[in-house]
């Protein structure tokens, strides 16, 4: 996505189209995958996700229709670039930055047993907050049983989760620029709130 | 000094939650390194008690549920620390002293701070205390949790005699 301009219609497109890529792990792998190797060919799709050549002319249809990647159509064979998401979602004071590390990380869930079952049992908004305690994590700025207890899972269970978001974040990091602003805000008063950084 | 046979001759290695859920992470031929890396030394990793329930009762069909410690314990290549001695006041130290320094790292009171931490190094020095064990090494995937252990035994001059390891780079090294 570009960069804002004053444009409050194509705020609420882009809301509704990250909205559709968060709660659909294929597009959001092939939106990862574009936005990781770009620019890519259907070609390279299906061989990289092992994806039907059909659905990935579908796919990459429907993310070209909601904005989300670019078709070069100058030569025969079309390319698909991504931009990188920042869409910021303010509810009542709560506070979440999507990048392209959650739409990642909801593409994983779709390989990744633990992040599936994570979505599965806890829903979405416990993955993007246990993306908030895996950045500090990974730093070694959170202890893992301090960010696994915050996830308020069985803790076997939440440090397997952890541990699958730190591998992703080490990959993330080469094509997400916002990757920072995903952190928990940690005091010293021991609360921790997992909105991320306005 | 007779070393104890479950040691790798005199070291006691002590392994942490997250080295068998990495091990389950990166596929089982990573379990079947870890039996070997103990089959090879003819010795036995110790668990802390804490460590054996936080694998227990996880949800089916995440990976910590596929971590066969029951059967390694059976199997005696890994085996359950003894209960951990609050009395013995070396012992009750350095579980403080993890505590202490997890807190402050982490920013947390404390309290909230999981006594799993503490355990390792308690369990440390317990088999430090052993006839048999000349040495100890504690294996964490928590970055935390190894700065403490290592805060705490020095402070208690029994650094010389243990070695912390981050359990990603251990169990990379797994083959």
């Amino acid at each position: 996505m570009a960069t804002s301009t004053d444009d409050p219609a194509r705020a609420v497109d882009g809301l509704v189209s990250v909205a559709r890529l968060l709660d659909e792990p294929r597009l959001a792998r092939v939106y990862t995958h574009t936005l990781r190797a770009g620019p890519v060919t259907v070609d390279d799709l299906v061989a990289e996700l092992d994806l039907p050549r059909t659905t990935a002319y579908a796919d990459t249809g429907t993310l070209v229709d909601l904005g989300l990647l670019d078709r070069d159509d100058s030569q025969k064979t079309h390319r698909f670039t991504a931009e990188p998401i920042h869409l910021t979602a303010t509810l009542d004071g709560d506070t979440y930055t999507v990048t392209p590390t959650l739409v990642a990380a909801v593409g994983q869930t779709a390989t990744d047993d633990d992040l599936e079952l994570l979505v599965e049992r806890h829903g979405l908004g416990t993955l993007a907050a246990a993306l908030t305690y895996a950045v500090p994590y990974a730093e070694g700025r959170l202890s893992e049983r301090v960010a696994a207890r915050e996830l308020d899972v069985q803790m076997a269970f939440g440090i397997a989760a952890l541990q699958a978001l730190r591998s992703l974040l080490a990959e993330t990091r080469a094509f997400d620029p916002y990757v920072d602003e995903i952190t928990a805000r940690i005091d010293s008063s021991g609360s921790t709130d997992s909105s991320t950084e306005p | 000094m007779t070393v104890a046979p479950w040691t790798d001759a005199g070291t006691a290695w002590v392994v942490d939650t997250g080295v068998f859920v990495a091990c389950g992470r990166a596929g089982n031929q990573k379990y079947a390194g870890l039996r070997r890396f103990a089959l090879d030394r003819e010795m036995a990793f110790v668990i802390p008690r804490r460590v054996y329930e936080e694998l227990g009762g996880v949800p089916s069909g995440s990976t910590p549920a596929g971590v066969p410690v029951a059967q390694a314990i059976e199997a005696g290549w890994t085996r359950l620390a003894d209960e951990l001695d609050y009395t013995d006041g070396t012992v009750a130290t350095v579980m403080d002293t993890v505590q202490s320094v997890i807190a402050q790292s982490s920013q947390r009171p404390e309290d909230d701070i999981e006594k799993t931490d503490a355990a390792l190094a308690g369990v440390a020095v317990q088999l430090l205390n052993r006839p048999g064990v000349s040495d100890v090494c504690v294996v964490t995937t928590d970055h935390d949790a190894r700065e403490g252990v290592t805060i705490a035994l020095n402070t208690q001059g029994l650094g010389g005699r243990a070695t912390t390891i981050d359990g990603f780079e251990f169990v990379d090294g797994l083959f």
